[in-house]
């Protein structure tokens, strides 16, 4: 299914204006992980994953996907963002737009039976702008879903979002990791990390500060920013890792 | 003030009676107001939704430079379309000068910047919320305005009624290149003029009263449509 992985970032870098907002990132995204973004607001979560859904262009390093030939935006991988964005239509217009490479038969067809994998036919009909939060990303979802891609960037998904709401994301969100969708999700819940991540991305003022799989990070994250930010974060007490050598930012990539 | 009721009355008689005189002006006025705003929407729509989507160097230059163009004094206006179509002008040889095609041409000249910078306004947000997305979703580039008009037609139809208030309401422009020629380029700005300078302030005032009906009607239509975007919302 995962045709055009792994996803290697080399020695990337974003600026925006005269600001570096990612530097020096080196990661590789291959198949079969549940790959979980950790870090703290403005860490640069978001920029990293728009970066390699092929929205920002990088100032310098480059991204290369297996089959893919340039750092561009394609079919073959999607991205949600935090604040779903839909047009003032139904949401099963919504979901055949997204379809316009389909003969309209099908597009019909196939957007019907996104909402009813999101399990939100009922809102086939209504305005998706007027949708609450939690609606308007679940029909985000199912519009990604419905474009079949390979890789799924999700940007906070389940941020502001009740529990119940939450809840359902996660389970379609395990649900397309389980249906061989790579699924690469921002969060700073690290709740919802520990229950979904096969492996966690730490990012740290704009750079890779850990890579590792996902028991791995929870237990002994290596990193000083992952320490305090696991610390500030959750209740428990966290160990740093045995190797941990003090150095805020590693750049351990998972192969 | 005795004049000015009588008038006033006489005015009203004149729009009751359907003067065919007082319609004739009327008519040509829409018919000139009305071409004119199509071919500045023609023109200026696509040209707003393709500077708000793309970015190449000077682009702030040229927003600058359209806002800016907004501001054109209708006279000025007047004056260089009546250059280009006077006998020794670059488009003399058409004849156009005195006619109502003329005065198309200067009010298409007068509103497109109106149409392409207001456009741009409702353009702009509308690229910024959704240009990323479209871009996800692969969409080509005409597909993309195509939606940019889609999302925005109920803001887009308050462009254009400006647009149609600000020609329907000029006179510098259409006085300069139509002449104000009876039964031919005379408008209901330029009658208003002439007929005050004449001493005819019955004809003057009933003018006056249907271009304040329509300037109402529009900022009415306007208003209504802002009102029925905040229910939507």
């Amino acid at each position: 299914m995962s045709g055009i992985l792994p996803l290697k970032l080399r020695n990337l870098g974003v600026r925006i204006g005269e600001q570096r907002l990612l530097d020096d990132i080196n990661l590789t995204l291959g198949v079969g992980q549940l790959t979980v973004v950790l870090g703290a607001n403005g860490a640069g979560k978001t920029l990293l994953l728009k970066t390699c859904a092929g929205l920002l262009k990088p100032c310098q390093g480059d991204i290369q996907w297996q089959t893919e030939p340039r750092a561009a935006v394609s079919p073959a991988f999607t991205l949600v963002f935090q604040q779903p964005v839909l047009l003032h239509r139904s949401a099963l217009a919504n979901i055949t737009y997204a379809l316009h490479h389909l003969p309209k038969a099908e597009r019909v067809n196939r957007a019907k039976r996104a909402l009813q994998w999101a399990d939100c036919e009922s809102l086939a009909e209504s305005t998706a702008t007027r949708l609450s939060s939690g609606q308007q990303q679940l029909v985000a979802l199912a519009r990604a879903w419905a474009m079949r891609p390979q890789v799924l960037f999700l940007d906070e998904p389940c941020a502001n979002l009740d529990p119940e709401v939450s809840q359902r994301l996660e389970q379609l969100i395990l649900g397309l990791h389980r249906d061989g969708i790579k699924v690469v999700m921002s969060t700073h819940n690290l709740a919802q990390a520990q229950r979904l991540a096969s492996d966690i991305v730490f990012v740290d003022r704009g750079r890779i500060g850990e890579h590792s799989a996902a028991s791995e990070f929870f237990r002994a994250p290596r990193c000083a920013a992952a320490v305090r930010f696991l610390a500030h974060e959750s209740a428990n007490p966290v160990t740093a890792h045995p190797e941990y050598d003090g150095a805020d930012t590693l750049n351990r990539g998972l192969v | 003030m005795t004049d000015f009721s009588a008038a006033l009355s006489h005015a009203l008689l004149l729009l009751v009676q359907l003067d065919s005189q007082l319609w004739e002006i009327i008519g040509l006025s829409l018919r000139v107001s009305l071409t004119a705003v199509t071919i500045a929407t023609l023109i200026g729509l696509p040209l707003g939704a393709a500077l708000a989507t793309s970015r190449f160097p000077g682009h702030a230059l040229l927003r600058i430079f359209v806002d800016s163009l907004m501001a054109l004094p209708p006279v000025v206006v007047g004056l260089v379309v009546y250059l280009l179509l006077s006998r020794a002008g670059p488009l003399g040889v058409f004849g156009l000068l005195y006619t109502p095609t003329a005065m198309i041409i200067a009010q298409v000249v007068l509103i497109t910047p109106l149409v392409i910078a207001l456009s741009l306004q409702v353009f702009t947000p509308l690229w910024l919320r959704l240009g990323e997305q479209l871009q996800l979703l692969y969409v080509d580039k005409p597909r993309t305005i195509l939606t940019l008009f889609q999302e925005g037609q109920r803001d887009l139809v308050t462009v254009l009624l400006a647009a149609f208030g600000r020609a329907i309401a000029e006179i510098g422009a259409v006085m300069m290149v139509g002449g104000n020629i009876d039964h031919h380029t005379r408008v209901m700005t330029t009658a208003i003029a002439l007929e005050t300078n004449k001493g005819n302030l019955e004809l003057a005032m009933a003018l006056g009263i249907v271009l304040m009906l329509m300037a109402l009607a529009v900022n009415l239509s306007v208003h209504l449509l802002s009102r029925w975007r905040r229910e939507l919302a």
